[in-house]
């Protein structure tokens, strides 16, 4: 067998060097488009809405009363609960009594949701905290542990429009047993 | 007829090559994948503020209705 011939070799060999550089140009441009030294991502944050109240004025006094005879808050003395938004969305709140708590008088006409002890919103110092038309602004009964709901609509959550107020009433029993009466309402708020 | 130094010189010519360009191949994917894949993510976490619900008291003290005359 007769060998190649030097003349082959080389042009094999231009072929080889033409081959190396084609390739390695088409392994520049096809990886090129794909390559960027600018990395993209996706970075995922969820963020809960935070819902919360508080009562800044949270107890009212109504001090010592004769048998029979009613008052309310309205007039600041003593001064209405008041309703808080600390969270970051606007919400509804309910309002019930505490399970733990008895109904404010046991005499004739005592006892849970009935006219001897009643609540409405009003606005406090904050006027348009909340939707007024769609809150309970009348008074009501206060109810047992089954509560009402959304009697406070859309309470906001902005500092200068965040309180409303909870005013009191309470008609005492003509039979109501004298001595120190209490009761503890629970409200509590859900997203708008 | 093309010398066999020529043809040394050509065959050391393509080694040549064919190193530097694959060299220049790996240089270049290293440069491109260091500037990739690094970022920051930053997440400030408050406390948060009150429970959903809250309780209010109310108090009355009742006392024996005056008689009446």
């Amino acid at each position: 067998m007769s060998e190649v011939s030097n003349k082959v070799l080389a042009v094999l060999v231009a072929l080889a060097i033409i081959v190396s550089i084609g390739g390695t140009l088409m392994l520049l441009t096809k990886i090129k488009p794909t390559m960027t030294g600018a990395a993209t991502g996706v970075a995922k944050v969820d963020v809960t809405a935070v819902v919360a109240i508080s009562l800044p004025t949270s107890t009212v006094d109504f001090g010592t009363i004769y048998q029979g005879a009613t008052d309310n808050t309205t007039d600041n003395s003593p001064g209405p609960l008041i309703i808080q938004n600390d969270g970051g969305v606007d919400v509804n709140v309910s309002i019930a009594r505490d399970s733990n708590s008895s109904a404010l008088f046991s005499g004739t006409g005592g006892g849970d949701n009935t006219v001897s002890f009643r609540f409405k919103i009003d606005n406090s110092t904050e006027s348009n905290s909340f939707n007024y038309a769609a809150s309970t602004t009348t008074w009501t009964n206060v109810p047992g542990v089954a509560g009402i709901n959304n009697m406070l609509n859309e309470l906001k959550y902005n500092d200068a429009t965040d309180t409303a107020e909870v005013d009191l009433l309470i008609d005492v029993p003509n039979d109501e047993p004298i001595g120190s009466k209490n009761e503890t309402l629970v409200f509590t708020a859900t997203q708008s | 007829m093309v010398s066999k130094n020529i043809l040394a010189a050509l065959i050391v010519a393509v080694i040549i090559i064919s190193l530097t360009s694959t060299y220049t191949v790996l240089n270049s994917l290293k440069e491109e994948g260091d500037e990739a894949g690094t970022g920051t993510v930053k997440v400030e976490v408050i406390e948060q503020p009150g429970p959903p619900s809250s309780s209010g008291l109310a108090i009355v003290n009742v006392i024996e209705k005056p008689k009446g005359g």
